[in-house]
């Protein structure tokens, strides 16, 4: 689950980033508002699109693969030696290669966006770049870290070994059992820590 | 066993490297995100506005038409007094004192900008413009409140 899923994030990224740019181009365009297209686009990977899509995949092949290891692993029925030298360990790993692999995952996905708005006759590059600049705030990198570093991670190891302890004895009923868990838990913890970034920005 | 341990000495370098590039990689996007530049001194402004007319942290600073900074703070101080701290990031630029500071906006509804208008005649004795020192700006023109008369 470390450099080996780089391939999957950086491709992962970049269809997702190009996407977007699509989507965002033809709507922007009817309002001749493209240009704030970098602006858009960025706070968008950066706020939901990349956690949700890039951020929530690589959590959820991390629980599979937690789950199938789970299953097979020797705990001898004792839970506290189970969470001290399977879950820990596994827990330490997802944290530690997290905060690389979305650190590729976001500079990829900005750099594809970035090189493929003159692509759609949008704007140049430097124009998309320096539209982006402007909307990026602090609060919005800290989104990103807080879920993809802290929050998914933590979910994922969590579903992964909740469903190889009281799972099915089948590696792939564990392993879709262990993926849907990190989906939804994923999903709810996105919108509570939007819910406690943006709160106070919140209309009265 | 030589082999084993070979091949775990591969495997934990290609670690390092990979999250060394990525600190590199997150490092330098933040360098470029926030125009902060480690390896050239630039100038800090600090300008007291009456109205900022809706300005904020991040906005670009204009000398003659060419990108010479951004904002780095607004930040309100009493009625009709906000100072908004600027950064000059241009190598080449340098904001003497007697430089006259615009707020302007991008069309009726559009972002907002500092427009720094340099002296008429440099003189060579004018100074740059000091971290310390808080210099008058001209307030934000509002198109759109003459759209309501």
């Amino acid at each position: 689950m470390g450099p080996s899923s780089f391939y999957f994030v950086s491709l992962s990224a970049v269809v997702v980033a190009i996407s977007l740019l699509i989507q965002c181009v033809v709507e922007l365009q009817k309002y001749k508002m493209h240009d704030l297209a970098g602006a858009i686009i960025s706070v968008g990977l950066l706020r939901e699109v990349g956690p949700l899509t890039v951020g929530l995949a690589w959590n959820a092949k991390v629980a599979a693969r937690i789950s199938e290891e789970g299953l097979t692993s020797s705990t001898n029925g004792n839970r506290l030696d189970f969470a001290r030298n399977f879950i820990l360990p596994r827990y330490l790993a997802a944290l530690f290669m997290s905060f690389p692999l979305v650190s590729y995952g976001l500079v990829i996905g900005f750099v594809t966006a970035a090189l493929f708005a003159p692509v759609l006759s949008v704007s140049t590059t430097n124009d998309f770049l320096d539209s982006a600049q402007r909307a990026i705030q602090n609060k919005d990198i800290a989104t990103y870290f807080i879920k993809l570093v802290l929050v998914f991670p933590f979910l994922a190891v969590f579903a992964g070994s909740v469903s190889a302890i009281t799972g099915e004895k089948s590696p792939a009923r564990v392993a879709a059992q262990a993926v849907t868990m990190t989906f939804a838990s994923g999903f709810v913890a996105n919108l509570f820590v939007t819910t406690m970034m943006y709160y106070k920005y919140f209309p009265r | 066993m030589e082999e084993s341990n070979r091949s775990n000495i591969v495997a934990d370098g290609s670690l390092g490297i990979f999250t060394t590039v990525a600190i590199i990689l997150l490092l330098w996007g933040l360098c470029w995100l926030k125009n902060y530049y480690p390896f050239y001194s630039k100038q800090h402004i600090n300008v007291m506005f009456g109205n900022v007319g809706g300005l904020h942290a991040s906005a670009l600073v204009f000398v003659d038409g060419i990108k010479a900074g951004t904002v780095e703070k607004v930040t309100w101080k009493s009625n009709n007094q906000v100072l908004v701290r600027l950064r000059i990031t241009h190598p080449d630029i340098i904001i003497p004192f007697g430089a006259r500071f615009n707020i302007l906006a991008n069309g009726i509804i559009g972002a907002r900008y500092v427009d720094i208008t340099l002296p008429e005649q440099p003189d060579a004795t004018q100074k740059p413009i000091d971290d310390t020192t808080i210099v008058q700006g001209e307030s934000a023109l509002r198109p759109e409140l003459g759209l309501c008369i």
